[in-house]
């Protein structure tokens, strides 16, 4: 930094001897010295308004800085807005807004204030030798926040205001700019420094006070000449109001001095639309403003073609021959009709194309929506079978758990069923058998039982034909011998029949 | 202050036609300069890639003295962008103490840029994800792409 503050010195000793030492002596530079009136915008090497803390004197500034606190500060305040209230006082004309300038090339980068983003305007330089415009420093002190009385850029505290030097004052001179009144028609380019003097003296397109005391208006300056141009004339014609200005202005955009009566011979030949004008076709005069109709309408001689020249016809020609020809073509009576339909035609593919449209939409909603649908499908069967996998371990092993037992059961169930059958067969049997058995007895019995009744018979045949008690005994004896149960009966019957032999 | 409207003017002019990588600036209402709509693309590479993030800028009057302010329109999980309708955005460079006149949006918008590809849990606005950040990157990325995924997929 020192080396710095040393080569600083050593530029402004070696060519600016006077400088720092005038600065000193004069200290602070009160405010009536300063002319901050706004025809003074072209004065860019602008006076310090505030004392400029001497380059190569930085200490001894910096000393008489601190003993007066912030004070420049709000010198300066107070000097900005001066300037202000007497710009607002005078301000009625004021030709060039030099925030507003149009640059014709980009200027470099260390020419731009860092808060307007555009080239300095009366740049000032802060104690930490940041530079801004004196505008946009006054914005940012008055902008009450809280780092306003830091430098924007590094945030030094801010404790003095110098001017810039010379070169910057000049390298911003030089910068090039259109001029303002270009919208308007002035195209040249100036430098920055001349801009003030061509807007206000010489561009040709700049409103400037009227002449005429009583009138208040404006007027170009190129149709300046002594007198007001903004009475209202009036057209023998066309009975139009207009100014004088604007008869000019219209009547002859490129610029022009002269102001004559021929403005209002231009007004009639050239706007005026009660003007007599001649059909260039069947030179008929005529009012320009029935000049469009007559020759859509009923101009004899104005070329035309036959209607049916969209089908194909090639007729043209005068209206009268035209509308001759028209009455037995073919093709032109046809020619509304295809006209027609060449309209709906065109309506129904404008609603196809809409509609094609709307289907493109449509299909690539469905497209989206089948996109999510499959999505949602895969992930629910993911989940489904995920959900299997856990339960189904166990189920599946409790389902062979139980098709054994089931099986099992089976197994028992016909086991039993076989044991019951074979089983009942066997009872069978032996009741078969058993019967069998009893039925032989059953026959014995019959058989000894008609044996021993043909023998009862027998005894009684015999005992009713013989009274041989000998052979009755005989008998009696027989038939003890050969059965002993019937015996008893023919005993019992022998022992009570007795009495009555 | 009308001064600012030339810079306002110039600095919306630098935004569109040089706009910051993945961003695309409009006015939100033609005709007034201190409403900005900013769609911001996730930086690639980023858990926030494939995002189209509104954003929302806007200009305090007297701008450039005072900080705009940055708000995200579009949901989105990150430590430094608080988590409700506001969205604001925790950016050291917009804090009314910290802003400087000479910042410009362009650069606002490219730090904005970069704390999204990578936040800064050091100063973050949601604690809790800025914990998550530190703590459990994994859940706090998986979130995060959710989100993206979810709020700023949509163009």
């Amino acid at each position: 930094m020192s080396e710095y503050d040393d080569d600083r010195e050593l530029y402004y000793l070696g060519n600016e001897p006077d400088y720092a030492a005038s600065v000193l002596a004069s200290g602070f530079r009160a405010a009536p010295e300063l002319d901050f009136a706004v025809g003074d915008l072209d004065d860019f090497n602008f006076e310090p308004f505030v004392t400029a803390a001497p380059r190569g004197q930085t200490s001894r500034t910096a000393s008489l800085l601190q003993s007066s606190g912030l004070l420049q500060v709000d010198e300066f305040q107070r000097l900005v807005e001066l300037k202000r209230d007497e710009s607002s006082e005078s301000g009625t004309y004021s030709p060039v807004g030099l925030r507003s300038l149009e640059y014709v090339t980009t200027p470099n980068e260390n020419l731009i204030c860092a808060i307007c983003t555009s080239p300095f305007i009366k740049p000032v330089e802060l104690n930490c030798q940041h530079i801004f415009c004196e505008e946009c420093l006054y914005d940012h002190l008055k902008s009450g926040i809280q780092s306003a009385s830091l430098c924007p850029k590094c945030r030094d505290p801010i404790e003095s205001l110098c001017p810039t030097s010379r070169l910057l004052t000049q390298l911003l001179d030089e910068l090039e700019v259109v001029c303002p009144n270009e919208p308007c028609g002035c195209k040249t380019l100036h430098k920055r420094y001349t801009i003030h003097d061509h807007v206000s003296s010489y561009c040709d397109f700049e409103n400037v006070p009227c002449p005429a005391a009583d009138c208040e208006r404006f007027i170009p300056r190129r149709l300046l000449n002594g007198e007001c141009l903004h009475s209202q004339l009036e057209c023998d014609e066309c009975e139009d109001l207009m100014m004088e200005m604007e008869l000019e202005v219209r009547v002859l955009p490129t610029i022009s001095y002269s102001i004559s009566l021929t403005r209002q011979q231009d007004h009639i030949k050239n706007k005026c639309p009660s003007g007599l004008l001649c059909c260039k076709h069947c030179a008929l005069n005529l009012r320009r403003g029935d000049l469009a109709e007559h020759h859509a309408r009923d101009c004899e001689k104005i070329p035309i073609s036959c209607r049916g020249r969209i089908i194909g016809c090639p007729i043209t020609g005068p209206r009268q021959f035209v509308n001759e020809h028209m009455k037995t073509c073919p093709i032109a009576l046809m020619a509304p009709h295809i006209q027609e339909q060449n309209e709906r035609q065109s309506k129904l593919q404008a609603e196809t194309s809409q509609i094609r449209s709307q289907l493109i939409d449509l299909e690539t909603k469905f497209d989206e929506l089948e996109a999510s649908f499959k999505q949602l499908s895969t992930s629910i069967k993911r989940e489904r079978r995920q959900s299997l996998a856990t339960g189904g371990t166990v189920s599946a092993s409790r389902v062979e758990e139980l098709t054994g037992r089931l099986d099992e059961l089976a197994l028992d169930h016909n086991s039993r069923i076989d044991n019951a059958t074979s089983e009942n067969a066997r009872m069978h049997m032996n009741f078969v058998n058993e019967s069998l058995r009893n039925q032989q007895q059953f026959h014995t019995f019959n058989a000894t039982l008609t044996v021993m009744r043909n023998q009862l018979n027998m005894l009684s045949s015999l005992r009713a034909t013989g009274n041989n008690a000998n052979n009755t005994t005989n008998a009696a004896n027989a038939v003890n011998a050969a059965n002993s149960g019937s015996s008893g009966i023919g005993l019992d019957s022998v022992r009570r029949e007795p009495p009555k032999l | 202050m009308s001064n600012n409207q030339k810079r306002i003017g110039k600095e919306f002019q630098e935004c569109t036609q040089t706009p910051p990588k993945g961003c695309t600036v409009k006015l939100v209402d033609e005709s007034n300069l201190l409403k900005w709509e900013i769609i911001m693309d996730g930086p690639e590479g980023s858990i926030y890639e494939g995002g189209h993030f509104k954003l929302l800028l806007t200009l305090p009057n007297d701008y450039p003295f005072k900080p705009p302010v940055l708000n995200f329109q579009t949901k989105v999980y990150h430590p430094n962008i608080t988590n409700d309708e506001k969205g604001s955005m925790c950016l050291g460079m917009l804090r009314a103490d910290e802003w400087k006149p000479p910042n410009k949006i362009i650069n606002v918008l490219k730090m904005a840029r970069g704390l999204l590809e990578a936040p800064n849990p050091d100063d973050a606005v949601e604690t809790s994800i800025a914990e998550q950040y530190k703590n459990d990157r994994k859940g706090f990325e998986k979130t995060a792409k959710d989100w993206t995924k979810k709020y700023a997929s949509g163009k």
